[in-house]
């Protein structure tokens, strides 16, 4: 995870999402203990603040738990629960911004099912 | 609990010059604060204030509950080593080691492994003669005195001068460490904004001797966005926005605001075919300072 | 309350500030005595030509460069102080204190090496502020003095200091002038008492409340410092100031040196001799009466006759001494031609010194 000063996202957003992407790819499994706030603070050189803040909007998602004295884990069912947000967002963050894109430099939309259809294959287009 | 700072109407005045003026702010206990502001905006001399090094022309500054001037315990609480090479000019007779033994005496908190460790990586010469020492050595004793010293209030004022970024990043790694161990209250201003930023809680912007704001990082965040696109389209769209800067490039331009966008206006932009970044706080910082007229904030 | 921590970690900056002052003293010592042992050494001379009175005058010059030194370089450390969240008044009597101390150190120097120079001294004894030093003994109110006098000099000094500090270059400068001034009307007061002493108890009194009156001055004057980079400013009220101390000090001058030689006059006889068979030095003033003169006798001879008579108008002897003596006596002034006599038999190897003051 890099941090952004450019992204239109804060920075504890940015945190909270590097963690779901680790989750996502099982570089974090379920019922293991996730990094904490100091950990995070001290790698990314941010406040500790802002990254409890990251990790505070992922506890309101049941994606991480708190266990007293020891720390934070990553719940049961975090990576449905990330999987079924992500797809909301899937539209508005990556799904416009390409059929924008096809638009501007005219690939119609059955190219753009072709293109899907290959990569499902392995072939590049 | 007391605020850690509370400073009320506070005006300085240097004979003619107006250094603050009506300076209201109050600082909570254990954030750290990005202190920005413009060459000459009255930074540093806001910090030689708080720390009862320079004396108000009018209001109150309190540090804990207490008034500083001539306040031991106050006293006691507040590290500020101020611009090193300035300070300290007449000490010539010093070593290295000489300001770290004086200022163990001085701070009741002085943690003497913690500044070891510190002299450590910054790979100090303890013995080096103070006339000596480069500008990037100067910063890294203050840097050593202000984070050893762990005081309550810690005011770091462009405490890097000199320092080159490997040096940089260290402090950034060794201040964000320290500071989840030991937290308290840190005013820390620099030029270097955007290298800094990720570690301010709260921002604290001065323009020519009062505050312009005083935000935290994230409202900053997510009120501040540069918007790129057909220059008629962002005119219709963001007409009732805080702009604070314009770029035109032909029929293209890219609209600075300093205005919060809800989760239901992104979209709309996007589909516009705009294209939403936020401003850097860097940026934000530069836009807002040099907006002389019609700024709102 | 005062800490004593906060006191000892400013004794602690004073004192790494100014050990550079003492390694100076004591090279200077050093290489004096090396030098003079080398020399005794290529001329064979018997160790008595160890003349400690060839040291007295550098070392005495560095004391008193120590004692301008010292208030100065505490003052150049107090931004440092501040800066490291002091109190003023902490500084303020931090300062004292260390004045103080060094105060004692530099006057224990000083006496020992007087005590030295008056112990083994074979010449004619020095004579400071009505006092021969002849021996351990009379050291003692002169160190007492000095000890006072050197701690209000500090605390001039480092007032002086201060208002450089706070106020800038041409405040500090006037209030140099303004300090100087005063000093220079009392000019007549200051040599009266450096040659016949008298009123030590005054003197002392007088001390010690002008040391009060500036460190309370040094007090109100600290007690706003600001650490700032310290810029020489001139502004139109600092000079104008300025130049109205340089008029006081020039006519203050003006006025103390014309006091000195006002209703006064001095005799001042000296001579040393190695071998004189006979010989008479005569002399004579006249008093207007109703005057005294204070008169200090010093002699010293290795064998022989040497005779001081005072007579006066009507041929009285009013005071005679005669071998080694050491006096100081006043004697009150009738109208007329009063006469003085030196007479020296047989004599070798000697010397005299007649001083005389003729006042009201």
């Amino acid at each position: 995870m890099l941090l952004s000063n450019e992204s239109p996202k804060p920075i504890y957003q940015q945190i909270a999402e590097g963690i779901e992407d680790d989750i996502l790819t099982r570089r974090l499994k379920e019922g293991e203990q996730a990094y904490s706030t100091n950990h995070i603070a001290k790698v990314y050189q941010i406040n500790p603040a802002t990254a409890g803040k990251g990790i505070n909007m992922l506890v309101d998602e049941e994606i991480l738990f708190k266990r007293r004295g020891l720390g934070m884990f990553v719940a049961d069912g975090a990576v449905k629960r990330i999987r079924q947000k992500r797809k909301q967002s899937f539209y508005n963050d990556y799904l416009i911004k390409a059929l924008l894109e096809a638009k501007k430099i005219g690939i119609g939309s059955n190219e753009i099912i072709e293109m899907i259809a290959k990569y499902e294959k392995g072939e590049r287009p | 609990m007391k605020n850690a700072i509370e400073i009320y109407n506070l005006t300085k005045e240097y004979g003619n010059t107006i250094a603050l003026e009506n300076v209201t702010i109050s600082c909570a206990h254990n954030k750290i604060y990005g202190l920005l502001g413009r060459n000459g905006a009255g930074k540093t001399t806001l910090m030689h204030l708080l720390a009862g090094q320079l004396l108000p022309t009018e209001g109150s500054i309190h540090i804990y509950g207490e008034n500083v001037y001539e306040n031991h315990e106050a006293l006691a609480k507040i590290c500020y080593i101020g611009p090193f090479s300035n300070i300290n000019n007449y000490v010539k007779a010093y070593r290295v080691r000489d300001f770290f033994k004086t200022a163990s005496l001085f701070y009741p908190n002085w943690d003497q492994d913690f500044a070891d460790k510190l002299i450590r990586l910054f790979s100090l010469d303890i013995k080096k003669h103070y006339r000596n020492l480069s500008s990037g050595m100067l910063s890294m004793v203050s840097i050593v005195i202000s984070l050893a010293s762990r005081a309550p209030l810690t005011l770091l004022d462009e405490p890097y001068t000199g320092l080159d970024a490997a040096a940089r990043q260290e402090f950034y790694d060794v201040l964000a460490e320290d500071y989840s161990n030991h937290p308290r209250t840190i005013i820390f201003s620099t030029h270097l904004i955007d290298e800094a930023s990720k570690l301010f809680e709260d921002v604290i912007l001065l323009h020519q001797g009062q505050i312009l704001l005083q935000k935290s990082l994230e409202t900053l965040e997510e009120s501040s966005f540069v918007i790129t696109g057909d220059e008629e389209i962002l005119k219709s769209v963001l007409s009732n926005k805080n702009i604070i800067r314009i770029e035109n490039m032909g029929r293209r331009a890219a609209y600075s605001l300093y205005d919060t966008l809800s989760e239901q206006e992104k979209p709309v932009l996007t589909q516009a075919g705009l294209e939403v970044r936020s401003l850097t706080l860097q940026q934000l910082f530069v836009y807002l300072t040099a907006n002389k007229e019609g700024l709102r904030c | 309350m005062l800490n004593p921590t906060v006191i000892k970690a400013h004794l602690g900056v004073y004192w790494r500030t100014q050990k550079i002052l003492f390694l100076i003293f004591f090279t200077i010592l050093i290489v004096n005595l090396s030098l003079q042992t080398f020399i005794v050494t290529i001329i064979n001379a018997s160790p008595q030509s160890f003349n400690i009175a060839t040291l007295l005058p550098t070392l005495i010059g560095v004391l008193i460069g120590m004692l301008v030194a010292i208030p100065i370089i505490q003052v150049t450390s107090i931004p440092y102080l501040l800066t490291l969240g002091s109190r003023r008044k902490d500084i303020l009597f931090s300062s004292t204190v260390n004045n103080a101390l060094y105060t004692t150190g530099i006057t224990a120097i000083l006496s020992t090496l007087l005590g030295i120079y008056a112990t083994t001294s074979n010449d004619l004894a020095a004579i400071y502020m009505g006092t021969f030093l002849t021996g351990w003994s009379s050291i003692l109110p002169i160190s007492l003095f000095n000890l006072f006098l050197f701690f209000l000099v500090t605390n001039i000094i480092f007032f002086i200091g201060a208002t450089f500090q706070r106020w800038g270059l041409m405040w500090g400068l006037g209030s140099l002038l303004l300090i100087l001034s005063f000093s220079v009307i009392f000019l007549k007061e200051f040599y009266h008492f450096y040659l016949w002493g008298e009123s030590y108890l005054f003197a002392h009194l007088v001390i010690i409340l002008i040391s009060v009156f500036f460190v309370s001055l040094s007090t109100l004057t600290l007690s706003k410092i600001e650490v700032r980079s310290y810029r020489p400013r001139i502004t139109f009220p600092s000079f104008i100031f300025f130049v109205g101390m340089l008029i006081i000090l020039i006519s203050s001058s003006y006025h103390g040196v014309d006091r000195l030689s006002s209703d006064t006059s001095t005799i001042n006889i000296n001579d040393r001799f190695v071998s004189y068979d006979q010989g008479v030095r005569e002399n004579s003033f006249y008093s207007a009466g109703n005057q005294n003169l204070h008169l200090s006798w010093r002699s010293h001879i290795k064998e022989g006759d040497l005779v001081i008579t005072l007579k006066s108008p009507t041929h009285e002897i009013a005071y005679t001494a005669s071998g080694s003596t050491n006096e100081m006596v006043t004697i009150p002034l009738t109208e007329g031609e009063w006469n003085y006599s030196v007479t020296v038999k047989n004599a070798f190897d000697g010397r005299y010194s007649f001083r005389g003051l003729i006042k009201k």
